[in-house]
């Protein structure tokens, strides 16, 4: 009669999967092998660099910018970048100086400003200023950067020893000051914008794509509704869903707010999609056979495999939704003065006259840039550095 | 007789797909005592692991449902409990194993960090307790160093390893019932006879149970008590592994049987089955093996005219039994003990209809087995 399986081979006594192996090995979780990969890509790397740079500067904003960015000086409106000089006539300087400016009446009568090359004002670092408190905990009231000032009453004559870095703007308030302090907002509008958008994406993409059948339908009928309206019109029909009249830090919030609600749909689909094949491992099999509950298996082991593609497209995302406030703020919709943020500076900068005079004011729109520029380069390198087919050095 | 462990009563599973209803589950009634490892043996698609992901509610409803039949555990029917009941059963009672160690681990976790949750989950521990249970559950599968395997993703094991930490996180909150589905299809041979060795170790130190799903006839010879032979959706015969073995009454198992390559065979050519697994779409009527049935055919052959038809099937035209065609048989205790669905049997028109129930316990000692009585065996091969 048949018999199948009574001859089994004697076990070897030495099971080789269980020889114990001696040496360390280093254990390298998925994110730490991720980072090795970023840090040797450059253009990453020196995104990275730049946005470190632009976030300190927006969280000591009051220390690296000279003035408050409300300061102003009204008779130096439109004041040109101070120039920063080693030398004049009068000889050369280790130390950087400034000539203060002078107001004139030319024969029209009209004030000019110009800079006096008789009088120095040495720019100094960590100077005393106007007080503040550091991340608004430790009151401080040094400075990293400041000129000397000269006596603002020489013979009739009105002398203001004020640095410029980049010009001043129509209230003669530091534009460099204000692009420190406009930092705040402008980089982290973006980034809480983007972390709303992985929330509420990661919740309704995860949810529809996990559970399929009716709530699919409705959440994806829901999301093809938010995509088909243009992304600016949506934001302004948005904007005007909000009362007209609140302070900054409504506003703040309501434009982070309108920021998610249009761009979430994109993020909550891609999310499905992924779901909707993760959701087929055999490990997600596995974890319902444990008894994990629903709401825990697409939280802990469906989503975070998602996160290489979730930590990309937020980072390639987030320079979108700073153009989203920019945006809202040039068209006077956004972050109101006299806060500074990046979008509301660049608003004079759309007359073409006043562009054509003073065309310092689009500093702003070089930050912008900048910020852009960095967060699509880090989104670059982190993309390379999750891609499995990547090579592994 | 004690009470079963569990017990599966005319369960019916089905699947709604675009071309239809399929039922991948028919009438299956398994019953599993305390102690006793069941396999449930047949081919690909013939409705073992639905039935196993049905006792635990798995199967993905919508499209699938389970038009009848009960699971009862303890008094309890498992499929009409209320789903947060359902997933304190899941893991804790009943804890399954997969057929593919490579994928069935998360790989953006530790193995501690997967283990942990489970006890985490069932057990009302602390943190530094579940990472003992952990690093016992790990020691208690044989594997070395625990502590540090802990730490380390699952991309770092092997394939058997991997099997190991799947069994170290079904078994750490001592389940009473392991549902073992196809633990080996996917190791190499040497791993496969590790694993289950290891497998029938834990099963006899800890006393649970075990629904062992495969189609290797080696595993079952070696490890079932009892067996349960699926064929198109059906149980086709039930009975202790040795009788199985030694009187299989079911065509189909005969065909199986005849199907493993023997040692010292010297022809050419391994017998098989003719014909391929039916769709489950489209099912033959009567009996659904008659197609592919050696039996049929050749009493077909002696039958008279009005009693056999001639049929195709893959292409080939031949003689089966009318009743074969006509009627479909029910399981029936065709022996003491010994259940199969088959017309064609002598006794199968005397035979009773009972509910198949089995406290049976396989006679071979494994034990003799596992510590080396190889030529004790070898000998009593030759001999017989």
């Amino acid at each position: 009669m048949p018999d199948a399986g009574t001859l089994s081979p004697k076990q070897p006594q030495t099971d080789p999967l269980v020889s114990s192996n001696d040496e360390q090995v280093e254990v390298h979780g998925p994110g730490k092998i991720a980072w090795k990969r970023f840090r040797r890509h450059r253009p990453g790397m020196i995104g990275l660099g730049i946005l470190i740079i632009l976030y300190a500067m927006a969280i000591f904003a009051d220390f690296v910018a000279p003035y408050p960015y409300s300061d102003e000086e009204r008779e130096l409106n439109w004041a040109p970048p101070s120039s920063v000089r080693f030398s004049d006539a009068n000889g050369s300087s280790f130390r950087p100086f400034i000539h203060p400016f002078r107001i004139n009446i030319d024969e029209n009568f009209n004030t000019v400003l110009e800079p006096d090359p008789s009088q120095r004002c040495y720019i100094r670092f960590l100077v005393e200023g106007e007080p503040y408190k550091l991340l608004g905990l430790i009151p401080m009231h040094t400075r990293l950067i400041g000129v000397d000032t000269v006596p603002s009453q020489q013979g009739g004559t009105r002398y203001f020893s004020r640095l410029y870095l980049m010009g001043a703007d129509g209230g003669g308030r530091d534009i460099f000051s204000r692009i420190c302090y406009g930092a705040r907002v402008s980089m982290t509008i973006g980034l809480l914008g983007a972390l709303l958008v992985l929330v509420i994406g990661l919740t309704i993409g995860g949810t529809s794509g996990y559970f399929g059948g009716w709530i699919d339908d409705v959440l994806q009928r829901l999301c093809e509704m938010v995509m088909l309206l243009p992304g600016f019109y949506l934001l302004l029909l948005l904007r005007f869903a909000f009362p007209a009249s609140m302070d900054s830090v409504q506003v703040y919030f309501a434009v982070i707010l309108i920021l998610s609600l249009v761009g979430w749909a994109g993020f909550a689909r891609v999310i499905r999609g992924m779901v909707l094949s993760i959701r087929k491992e055999d490990y997600v099999q596995a974890a319902r056979a444990v008894g994990l509950s629903n709401g825990r298996i697409i939280a802990r082991h469906i989503l975070p495999n998602t996160m290489g593609y979730v930590v990309v497209a937020t980072t390639l995302r987030i320079p979108g939704y700073i153009l989203g406030e920019s945006a809202l703020s040039l068209l006077g919709l956004g972050i109101m003065e006299p806060t500074p943020s990046w979008g509301n500076m660049l608003n004079r900068a759309m007359d073409i006259l006043e562009l054509n005079q003073h065309p310092w004011v689009l500093w702003p729109g070089v930050f912008i840039f900048a910020a852009i520029m960095a967060f699509n380069l880090v989104g670059d390198g982190l993309r390379d550095a999750v891609d499995p087919r990547g090579l592994t050095k | 007789m004690p009470d079963p462990l569990l017990a599966i009563k005319d369960l019916n599973v089905a699947f709604d797909t675009e071309r239809g209803q399929i039922r991948p589950v028919r009438d299956v009634s398994i019953d599993i005592y305390p102690g006793q490892i069941v396999a449930l043996v047949g081919e690909s698609g013939c409705g073992k692991s639905v039935t196993a992901l049905s006792i635990l509610r798995l199967i993905p409803q919508p499209p699938g449902k389970i038009l009848s039949g009960s699971v009862s555990m303890e008094g309890r029917n498992l499929l009409e409990l209320p789903e947060k009941e359902m997933r304190s059963v899941r893991g804790k009672d009943i804890a399954m194993i997969f057929q593919e160690p490579m994928t069935s681990l998360n790989p953006v976790y530790t193995i501690g960090d997967q283990i942990t949750e489970t006890v985490k989950l069932h057990q009302r521990v602390r943190n530094t307790e579940a990472v003992r249970i952990a690093e016992d559950a790990l020691k208690d599968v044989g594997i070395a160093d625990p502590r540090r395997r802990l730490n380390e993703y699952p991309h770092q094991m092997s394939g058997g390893m991997r099997q190991r930490v799947m069994i170290a996180m079904a078994l750490s909150c001592q389940p009473k019932l392991l549902i073992a589905d196809e633990p080996t299809t996917a190791l190499d041979v040497t791993i496969q006879a590790q694993i289950l060795e290891l497998l029938r170790k834990l099963q006899r130190e800890k006393g649970m149970s075990i629904l062992l799903i495969t189609h290797d006839l080696g595993v079952v010879a070696e490890n079932a008590d009892v067996v349960a032979v699926m064929y198109a959706s059906r149980v086709v015969e039930f009975a202790g592994v040795e009788d199985l073995f030694d009187r299989p009454q079911h065509p189909y198992t005969e065909g199986l049987f005849r199907a493993v390559p023997k040692l010292g065979d010297l022809r050419s050519r391994l017998e098989q089955i003719p014909g391929t697994v039916p769709n489950p779409a489209r099912f033959p009527g009567g009996c659904k093996f008659h197609p592919r049935c050696h039996r049929s055919r050749m009493l077909a052959q002696e039958a008279r005219g009005e009693d056999a038809v001639e049929i195709t099937s893959a292409g080939e035209k031949f003689r089966v039994l009318n009743r074969c065609v006509k009627e479909e048989p029910e399981l029936r205790e065709v022996e003491p003990a010994h259940w199969a669905r088959c017309h064609q049997l002598p006794q199968y028109d005397r035979a009773p209809v009972t509910i198949p129930k089995l406290e049976h316990r396989r006679e071979v000692n494994s034990q003799a087995v596992e510590e080396g009585d190889i030529e004790k065996i070898i000998k009593q091969e030759i001999h017989a």
